[in-house]
């Protein structure tokens, strides 16, 4: 569980969940949808005024009463958006250039241990991942144990993962 | 509470949209207040992601014996050129 400061302003402990709210409303806005970030910050400003209006009274931890704020407003900005689409479609997003380069980096990085892998890791990621089987019939599928295939997967994440830390 | 193994393995159902509603939500909640969780899921999150729409596997189906359906020239060549723009 995360160490809530409690001991400084709630600013403090809201603020230590921004990665975590960024990370749930990109998943559920889209990560190039230009909302997003105000969207996080309208949901810690509201956390930060429940607190210190004693709305939050400490039964759960800070953690599910940020899940609780966070899955409302996502609800709500999807609500509003159906609403508004009904009318008058938007344009689409533009995605931040830089974020989008750093993208593109990773995505070369990551072709690069893919086509370095033997064949036996490269169809499990290609049947897992892409064709998105699930672990049983992709052990069907090559005949192998579906165990086999947790570990040719976690085997193959694992030097993806190291080469795009480098 | 379930232990982090429970919701390690369910990084991945998750990140390709395969949980049900009451397991996702449940997911969700607990990545919240568990920072080791949430750690494993954002490292996964960017390359699940680019396994699947990036076309990074794409050719690797065409080579794979165990995959009959190919994938169209004309998609093939979409890809590319999404992939150089």
């Amino acid at each position: 569980m995360i160490k809530e400061d409690t001991s400084g302003p709630p600013e403090n402990a809201v603020l230590q969940y921004r990665p975590v709210i960024s990370f749930r409303v990109r998943k559920a806005l889209g990560s190039s949808n230009p909302d997003w970030e105000d969207v996080v910050n309208e949901i810690l400003t509201q956390a930060v005024a429940k607190i210190k209006s004693g709305e939050f009274r400490g039964d759960s931890s800070i953690g599910t009463f940020l899940y609780t704020i966070t899955s409302r407003r996502i609800i709500d900005y999807i609500r509003q958006k159906t609403r508004v689409l009904k009318h008058a479609p938007e344009p689409a997003p533009y995605p931040d250039p830089h974020d989008e380069m750093e993208h593109r980096e990773r995505a070369k990085q990551v072709e690069q241990v893919v086509n370095g892998l033997k064949p036996k890791f490269r169809d499990v990621l290609y049947l897992y991942y892409y064709k998105e089987m699930s672990r049983d019939e992709v052990a069907r599928t090559l005949g192998i144990s579906p165990r086999r295939v947790s570990e040719r997967v976690n085997y193959a994440l694992k030097l993806i993962q190291k080469a795009v830390r480098k | 509470m379930k232990k982090h193994r429970h919701y390690e393995h369910l990084i991945d159902e998750y990140l390709l949209g395969k949980l049900k509603p009451e397991d996702q939500a449940e997911f969700e909640e607990h990545y919240f207040i568990c920072p080791h969780c949430f750690a494993k899921l954002d490292q996964k999150s960017e390359i699940v992601q680019i396994l699947k729409k990036e076309g990074v596997l794409e050719h690797v189906g065409e080579a794979c014996e165990h995959v009959p359906a190919k994938t169209p020239p004309w998609r093939r060549f979409l890809r590319r050129l999404r992939r150089r723009a």
